[in-house]
Parts: C-alpha cells; structure tokens; sequence
C-alpha cells in the first residue's frame, strides 16, 4: 500500500466532515474494526512500497497508546496533526516519500483490542484508518503497556522497499506514559497475533527483532496520568536503559507530530539545537526537551574498501 | 614439442589477461613458449599473419607478464589442478574443481580437500583460525566421533607471496553449500534445508560446549554430503573466537544481524553463531512461499542464549513443521555439481 500523496485539499475535506465539531467518542471507532485486527491481515503481512508517486517511499510507524486517558493523543493527531506530520516531512524532507502507519496499543493481559494496526498509506487514507482505531481506554494499572508489541509486528509481519530496495531502515514511535514491559509472553502473543512462538521474548530481544528494519524510539508522554501521579522517573529510567537517547521525552502531546518530524530530522544528521530552533515558540521549547539528548543515528559498522571484513 | 603456428590469432585472444596458464602451460614452459610465440607474431611478420598481429603480439606481451607475476607470487594453475609454489621452495599442486572468494581471500576447493588462500593482511585472523581449528577438543571419543567430521582437520599451511594458504581436509562427498544451492535454482525444498539447520544446531551444541563461537555460518563456509544429510563448517574460522572474549572482526553479513548488546559491548555470544544458522536458513530458502508457519517464525526470531535450548525449541518447529521424521531423499552428488563447464 502508499501509492498517493496528501494534500491539504483532501486534509480540509476530511476534517470538515469526521472531526469539526465532533467529540472524541463521535469520531473514533467503539470496537476492533476487522480492517485493523493484526490476527486478519491478508498473508499475516503490511507492506510499504515504492509506486510511481512514491518512488523512494520510507515506512514510518506510529504506534499510539489507546489505554486510559492516552486517546488523546489520537484525538490530537486525527484533529491537526496528522497534517503537521506529512506537510512537515514534505517541507524538511528527512525523509523522501512517507508512507505512514498507524497502531493502536494497548495492554495484552487485560485489553479486547492490544495490537490495532492500519495499512502504510502515503496519502489522506490514513486518516480514515487513523479514526477507524477503537480507543479501549483500557490498560492494566500494571506499570507498562504493550508497547513491545508493535516491535514484533514490525519485525516479523512488515515488508518495507525502504529497507528492502535501499538498506535505508523505517521509523518506527511507539507513544505512551508508562514503563516499557519485561516480556512478551508466549501467551500474549498467541492472544494477539495468533503467533506460535518457543518462549517469552525480552523487550531487548523484541528491539533487536525490531531494529533490523526500524530506527527504533519511544515517546514518553509526559502528561500521561501515569507520569504525573509520580511515574515518570521510573518511566525515564527504564525506558533509557531499553533504548538510551531514543526515549524522547514530550511535555505537550499537542506537539507530537513536530517532535516525531524533529526526531528522524536529527537522526538523520540534522543537529537538535539547529531543529529546535526552527520551530517556533513553544513548538521550539517542546521539541527542544525532547530531542536535547538525541544524536544522529550512529554510522554503522562497515567494512573498508572491497572487502567484506568489518573491524570492531 | 610446443608448436606457436597452431594457435590462431582469434584463439590468443579469446585468452582471458589474468589466466595465462591456458597459453604458457607449466611454469617451466613459460620462457621457451614466450620466445616462440614472439618470434611467430613479431609485427615484422605481419602481412604473413593477417591483420590482427599487433594485437595478437600486444596480448601474448600482456599475458607473459601476468604469467612472470604469478609465478613471482607463487601461484600456478592449470586446468583441475593448482600448484602452490610456497616461499620455502616447496611445491604443493592439489586438484582444483572450483575457486571462490571467501571475503578475506580465495577460495580453492579440490576433490578432498579445500585450500584458502587468505591475505596476510590478516593474520591476526589467520592465526586465530589456526589456533582454535588445531586445538579442538572432545569430552569423549564418542563426541569425537560424532563432531570430527562436521569440523575442520589441518592438513597444512604455508606461505606463497603475500598469502597465507591453510589447507583443509573435505570428504569427497560433501559439496560447498552454495555449489549446491546454485545448482537447485537457489531455492531449496524446506525439508532440505529442515536437515542443513538440524546438522548445523548440532555443531552450535558443540561450540557452545567448547566455549567458541563461530562468526561467518554461510553459503561458502559450509559444506554438505547430500546424500547422507550431513553438514561441515569448514571454513570461516578466521572469525571464529572464543565466547565472551572481545570481539575483533566480524564479515559485514553477520554485523548486520548482531543482536544490539553483543555489538555495543563486542562480546562474542552464541547468539551470533544461532543468528547466523537462522540467516543462512533464510539464504537458502530464497522466495519460498511454501514454509510452515512455525519454521518462518522461528527463522525470524532472535535466538536464545543457550544452542541446547534452541536445539531443543528446534525439534519442537520440526513436529510442528513436518510431522513424524522421515528421510528426504536428496540425489545430487559431488560429480553432478561440478562436473566440466558447471
């Protein structure tokens, strides 16, 4: 999927008729819409890839915590920012062609619908997935969500030209406020996915999975009501020990759109004071604290010359 | 007797720069060949030789002088046969059906044994190879006799130009696995590739109790008897390390696929000979469609940590895979992949 471009055109005729006006409950779906059932996807698998207008296509994944209070996010994105996200990869180009992937997460021990997952799409029919997403309002009062979810998705039931074609990875944002789970259990994701695996995985093994094809990050929302009830320095702690300068910290959800643009900015080279600077006012100061720490993304080990040794 | 006239203008050129073998014959022909040759396609006789005796005259040039380097470097080879002339004056000529590039070097595998040829640019690497490949133990006769022919035996080594030659001993029967995934279409029934894996989580067991890990489990580096369903790991040992010790070079296939930890420490883990086991798995089953469920899941999976867990959890995919166990019968010998002009 991803063959179209967004416009605003079409951006102003969706929100005139799915979102002006409306409440959150209104616009978003009341339960696991069979399009977006990770356990129903054609072939087990979502692809990204190249098209005409799309040529140099790039998968980029969001992946929104939908439990709790976390619907505001999604209710932000499918308001305004899914139009600050395209036009502003479009502007600064970090990236060529994107082509954009919405889950839904939720929390695998106790949730109807963990794992919601749409198409990749390059134009305003992400959108329509995007509000097609069941905002559970669930989670388990357990300290995490099932952020490592999307991980296996992506690793094991995505095709992406980006990676495939070009050797140039996806993005791949989970967004939530609470503390990344130990595992994955064999039991959760044959729950979810239908998926017959040998033994729990570790959020580090589900990374490494992950990684292969992604530029992998976590957004820690911050206004999250697990972070403000006194969550947040255990949410820092283990989020940065899992994934280092890749857990982005946001102090505005309204912002999410900017941050996630920022981030694949500066990881594709960009400095973060230079990308902060860009923005203005508060945009400046929210992107600022979220990618203060982050780095280009590190050159990988090659190997010199013709040959196929790489020295470590 | 040598006779230059014989060779058409067409037929000298039609000689490849880099092997002058097919011209000058045996290292010891080269000069009185050199002579006649020149003499036969001097620019001086050309209207007797047709309108090609420059160039004819210009590559038979070419062709001595690559044929002075080779010989300067050690390095003969004739058709089925390779000679190694090694810096201390001796001579080692072995069979020679296929040469392949084998990252740090070349590749020579003959009908019993496998020669690597490997830069002395690396030599740490070389020397590792030869170190840990010479100092492989057993807890008992019966792991020896079970492990010794899946692993590598030293027939020699020695030195030509700026080579490190290691000299390996190959059963006649077992085949480069890649010579045999080329020769099926590079794409294999899974049940086949099902017996490579289990053969080759077998020798992961091994390493893992020998604490080594192996860093290159590929297509070039393996070698399979088709018929008996058994699996070697040959060459590739110049990546070969200790676990646990720092790692120091790694080839660019398998850094792709590290898990994340390993690179950032370089630490050598089993899960680095298990990651490769699963890509060589992908590697030969190119574009299948038609693999379990079980088996692909398990193939995209990072490892465990341990080989004898993943062994373990590797019997399990095979049930749920293929049901009972049953013999599939592979008819492809070594005379079928590499006969003449394959």
């Amino acid at each position: 999927m991803g063959a179209g471009r967004f416009t605003p055109r079409d951006w102003d005729k969706f929100t005139a008729t799915r979102t002006a006006g409306r409440s959150t409950s209104s616009i978003f779906g009341h339960t696991l819409k069979a399009t977006l059932d990770p356990k129903q996807i054609k072939n087990g698998l979502r692809e990204s890839r190249d098209s005409s207008i799309n040529p140099a296509s790039t998968a980029i994944i969001v992946g929104l915590d939908v439990t709790g209070s976390m619907g505001m996010i999604a209710d932000a994105i499918a308001r305004d920012g899914l139009k600050t996200l395209f036009a502003e990869i479009y502007d600064r180009k970090p990236v060529s062609d994107p082509h954009v992937m919405f889950m839904g997460i939720g929390d695998a021990l106790c949730d109807a619908a963990p794992l919601q997952v749409s198409q990749f799409e390059g134009d305003i029919r992400i959108a329509d997935q995007l509000v097609d997403l069941w905002l559970e309002g669930g989670g388990g009062g357990n300290a995490s969500e099932s952020y490592t979810l999307p991980w296996y998705f992506a690793g094991m039931h995505t095709a992406i030209d980006c990676f495939q074609k070009r050797g140039k990875k996806g993005y791949l944002f989970t967004i939530g406020d609470e503390e990344p789970p130990e595992v994955l259990t064999r039991a959760e994701l044959e729950k979810v996915l239908d998926a017959r695996v040998q033994r729990d995985l570790s959020s580090t093994e589900l990374l490494d999975l992950a990684s292969r094809q992604y530029e992998v990050f976590h957004v820690i929302v911050e206004q999250g009501n697990h972070c403000r009830m006194g969550g947040l320095p255990s949410v820092l702690k283990k989020w940065t020990a899992l994934l280092g300068q890749r857990a982005l910290r946001l102090n505005d959800y309204t912002k999410l759109p900017e941050v996630i643009v920022s981030a694949i900015q500066v990881n594709e080279g960009a400095s973060p004071e230079a990308v902060a600077d860009t923005w203005s006012g508060d945009t400046a100061l929210v992107v600022r604290h979220a990618v203060a720490g982050l780095a280009p993304k590190e050159k990988p080990f090659t190997a010199e010359g013709n040959s196929t040794v790489v020295r470590l | 007797m040598f006779d230059a006239a014989a060779l058409a203008a067409d037929e000298i050129l039609s000689i490849p720069e880099d092997q002058p073998e097919r011209l000058f014959g045996s290292p010891e022909e080269v000069a009185s060949r050199y002579r006649a040759l020149a003499m036969w396609w001097h620019p001086d006789h050309a209207s007797l030789r047709g309108t090609k005796t420059a160039e004819v005259f210009q590559r038979i040039a070419k062709l001595h002088s690559k044929a002075r380097e080779k010989l300067a470097d050690g390095f003969w080879r004739t058709p089925g046969w390779i000679e190694f002339h090694a810096s201390n004056g001796t001579l080692h000529r072995m069979s020679n059906v296929r040469e392949f590039d084998c990252g740090i070097g070349e590749g020579y595998l003959g009908l019993d044994l496998v020669a690597y040829a490997l830069k002395r640019e690396f030599a740490d690497l070389i020397g590792s190879a030869l170190r840990l490949t010479a100092n492989l133990s057993y807890q008992s006769e019966e792991m020896r006799g079970m492990m010794s022919l899946r692993l590598p035996h030293q027939r020699e080594n020695f030195e030509i130009g700026d080579r490190t030659v290691l000299v390996v001993d190959k059963p006649v029967a077992m085949v480069r696995l890649r010579d045999l995934h080329e020769y099926l279409g590079k794409q294999m029934d899974t049940r086949h590739v099902a017996w490579i894996l289990s053969e080759l989580l077998n020798i992961a067991c091994y390493l893992d109790w020998a604490g080594l890990v192996h860093g290159d489990i590929s297509l070039d580096n393996i070698f399979v008897d088709p018929r008996k369903h058994t699996a070697s790991v040959l060459g590739g040992w110049w990546y070969a390390m200790p676990a646990e010790s720092r790692l120091t070079a790694l080839p660019s296939r398998t850094v792709a696929v590290m898990p994340r930890d390993a690179l950032e420490n370089k630490r050598a883990t089993p899960r680095i000979t298990l990651n490769g086991i699963r890509l060589l798995g992908q590697e030969l089953l190119g574009a299948s469609t038609a693999v379990p469920n079980a088996f692909s899941t398990w193939l995209r999976l990072p490892p465990p940590d341990s080989a004898l867990e993943d062994y373990s959890d590797w019997q399990t995919i095979l049930a749920d895979s293929f049901g009972p166990r049953r013999f599939a019968e592979l008819s492809v010998s070594t005379s079928d992949i590499y006969k003449e002009g394959r």
